[in-house]
């Protein structure tokens, strides 16, 4: 590898020579440019590094995970403990983030994550990413432990480390108030923990603008245990982009096409919710911890009832027009909240709706408040809160261990009060549930994994396998752990005219394949989009604004990229860069001794469903999914049997420089 | 022959006119005596490629299942993820 940037070895001295360094920086002033620094923060010895990036360097890695995770390679020794000062946490934007183009708001944040001892990688959208990169910031490195809270202050002027003993333990909200009062800048934008990251309860999150979460994989806890409360950020001016005038163009193609693709009307309409009514009627909908898939109260908790009796208002994201957040209020003051925290999502409804059997709107949509005001993620949560469920209708757990609660399906009552015990490891089912189902499951024993719905130990999203075989496929081959956005959805390729089908043809993805077949097609299908979806979030493209679930098409995205950069790159390069990133995600697993055997689904999908339109249907065979997911390995040009990516893999991506890490 | 037919979750636009509906109704006559689901999709002008879900009395329906004279055919579109 090109020694680019410091590595473990010569870190240190680096980082000695912060702020000469730091200094030395001219202030940013009127355009900022479009490629920003690399900001290394040392919390242990409190200090600060940017570095420029190459311009080569962004070319191949683009920006987002692939941006840095040649650096977490390199700096996150082997046998880690997530929770330590030498766990390095990055904040990465995708490249796009900041232009004035709708649907590149994220960026993705990084480490060895507490809940899977894997990668740790999750997605926010929002206006943070964007703040950070007209500060001139392409991403920070947070490595070390600070003595007492801190955040960080990020402005076109650098870094500066900030004590935050006064807003620890604070919400989200009070903190992002006291921050902005104290910087002086009352539109800084802040990504901060609550109380769950402080308490390092392992499927915390971070927030940004209160609504906007990176909410898998507990890496808010890792910003707690470093004792990093917030970073804030206001940046210095708009990007100097190459060719703006082709930017304006592609923005109102952009534009013009959320007007009239349907899915993204549906979005704008509905949000995300109508995944409740959708999957009811499939027959698929994950009902009292998967044991079912039909919800009988559906209508209570779903999509129609959420618009007409809760939203106040849609709510979006950077310069984007689909405004699909749903921002709502409840009249019962016994269930009020704060319109600013947002509004639940499909998953949410579903993961602390009808995964629990809970079937009062009200009651979600305050769970979901206490939710983000704590920073913990609603899947896990919701599936960590069923899992108990089980447990106790099966015995495993008695009214001892729940400290009398009635830990059963459908008990509306139980869900708040856990919430909360959870956020603060609070009493006997607070601190067992804190570290989530698959850590619960081997305190309980007696068989409580049969109960566990958990892909490398994170609790899998609201989509059921046995309906998207593709989607079991991801959920395996994720190197986070269970996940939905590793690749596309079976469903955009049902039929010729499929948004996929249509979308895609320009990488090869142009025929039918059903959503229930496990083929090579299939397979072919998984893993071209995973890494086309390395690509979108290098880039830090929006699921919602993009194909196939929206509007944005790929030749407009690459138009896009090289009116920002100057670049004359193409798709299939662009592409290269995103399998690039995939394949950095598997050398990192397999040097934390993340190894094939992980590769599973639970139990539960190889087995029919119980009840429903597809009741004694639809089981996945064991046998062809294994072969399936070797069949993922050598599309990916990994070994078939191993999954560690091969040498001459690592050469044709231009990967040489980590052949020492296999 | 009389069928009903009920989109819902956006996959229908509103009549002209109306305010949108999480749930949007048709009534359609056909001259035939015998209608697949799929001559029923064209006639109402959804796209096969955009519907995930149908159903006929809460049962699943195939693109080539007949329908009966007053059937009613429920219609969700795919959900590609939340």
């Amino acid at each position: 590898m090109k020694t680019l940037w410091p590595t473990a070895r010569n870190l240190t001295s680096i980082l000695s020579s912060a702020v000469d360094e730091q200094s030395g920086d001219s202030p940013l002033t009127g355009k900022v440019p479009f490629f920003g620094k690399l900001a290394f923060v040392d919390l242990t010895r409190e200090t600060v590094v940017l570095r420029d990036i190459p311009a080569d360097h962004f070319r191949t890695y683009l920006g987002g995970p692939g941006l840095v995770l040649g650096e977490l390679l390199r700096l996150i020794p082997v046998g880690a403990d997530p929770l330590g000062p030498e766990n390095v946490l990055a904040f990465s934007p995708g490249l796009l983030a900041g232009a004035q183009v709708p649907g590149f708001p994220r960026f993705t944040v990084l480490a060895l994550s507490p809940l899977t001892g894997a990668l740790g990688k999750s997605e926010a959208a929002g206006y943070f990413a964007p703040e950070l990169k007209k500060a001139g910031i392409a991403a920070i490195l947070v490595q070390g432990r600070a003595e007492s809270p801190v955040y960080l202050w990020v402005t076109g002027q650098g870094i500066e480390i900030r004590p935050a003993t006064h807003i620890w333990g604070a919400d989200p909200k009070v903190a992002q108030g006291i921050i902005r009062a104290e910087v002086g800048e009352p539109r800084a934008r802040t990504a901060s923990i609550g109380i769950g990251g402080e308490n390092l309860v392992s499927f915390a999150g971070i927030g940004n603008d209160l609504s906007h979460f990176n909410g898998r994989n507990g890496l808010g806890a890792v910003m707690g245990s470093k004792n990093l409360k917030a970073i804030a950020a206001r940046g210095a001016g708009d990007l100097d982009v190459a060719d703006a005038d082709r930017m304006r163009e592609l923005y109102r193609t952009a534009s013009d096409l959320a007007k009239t693709n349907p899915l993204t009307r549906t979005l704008h309409e509905l949000g995300t919710p109508a995944g409740m009514e959708l999957s009811n009627a499939a027959g698929c909908l994950p009902t009292n911890n998967w044991q079912s898939a039909v919800f009988a109260d559906v209508d209570k908790i779903g999509a129609r009832r959420l618009t007409d009796e809760f939203l106040v208002k849609p709510g979006g994201c950077y310069m984007c027009p689909i405004r699909c957040k749903r921002l709502v209020k409840v009249d019962d003051p016994l269930f009020a909240v704060d319109t600013e925290f947002g509004g639940p999502e499909y998953e949410t409804l579903a993961a602390l709706g009808s995964n629990c059997g809970v079937n009062s709107l009200e009651v979600i949509i305050k769970a979901n408040e206490l939710c983000n005001i704590y920073t913990i993620d609603t899947i896990s949560v919701g599936m960590t809160i069923s899992f108990a469920m089980a447990c106790y209708e099966a015995g495993l757990l008695t009214a001892e261990d729940t400290a009398g609660l009635e830990l059963r399906f459908g008990n509306n009552d139980a869900i708040l009060p856990l919430i909360e015990d959870i956020a603060r490891r609070r009493g006997p089912l607070g601190r067992l549930l804190a570290d989530g189902s698959a850590v619960a499951a081997r305190r309980i024993g007696n068989g409580a994994e049969q109960f566990l719905l958990t892909v490398k130990d994170q609790e899998i999203p609201m989509h059921d396998p046995r309906v998207k075989t593709g989607l079991g496929l991801q959920f395996a081959l994720s190197p986070m752990g269970g996940d939905h956005w590793f690749a596309q959805h079976d469903p955009f390729f049902a039929t010729e005219t499929s948004a996929g089908t249509v979308a895609f043809a320009s990488i090869g993805l142009d025929e039918a394949v059903s959503p229930l077949d496990l083929g090579p097609d299939k397979v072919r299908m998984v893993a071209r989009s995973s890494f086309l979806h390395g690509l979108y979030d290098d880039l830090g493209v929006c699921i919602f604004a993009a194909v196939a679930r929206s509007m944005t098409p790929l030749d407009v995205i690459v138009g896009m990229v090289n009116a920002a950069t100057g670049w004359q790159a193409s798709l299939p390069e662009l592409l290269r860069a995103g399998e690039r990133t995939n394949t950095l995600y598997r050398l990192f697993n397999h040097r934390h001794g993340v190894r094939a055997d992980r590769d599973t689904l639970p139990s539960r999908f190889f087995k029919p469903f119980a009840d429903g339109p597809l009741a004694g249907k639809q089981a996945l065979d064991p046998l062809e999914f294994a072969q399936a997911v070797r069949l993922y390995y050598a599309m990916a040009g990994w070994d078939p049997e191993t999954g560690v990516p091969t040498h001459d893999t690592l050469h044709g991506l231009g990967l040489e420089g980590f052949v020492d890490l296999l | 022959m009389n069928l009903t037919v009920v989109a819902h979750a956006g996959l229908l636009g509103p009549s002209a006119g109306a305010k949108a509906q999480f749930s949007e109704r048709r009534d359609l006559e056909f001259a035939s005596a015998e209608v697949t689901v799929v001559q029923v999709l064209q006639k109402v002008g959804i796209d096969r490629g955009s519907v995930g879900v149908m159903l006929v009395k809460g049962e699943p329906a195939g693109d080539e299942d007949t329908l009966a004279d007053g059937a009613q055919l429920d219609l969700y579109p795919f959900f590609g993820g939340g």
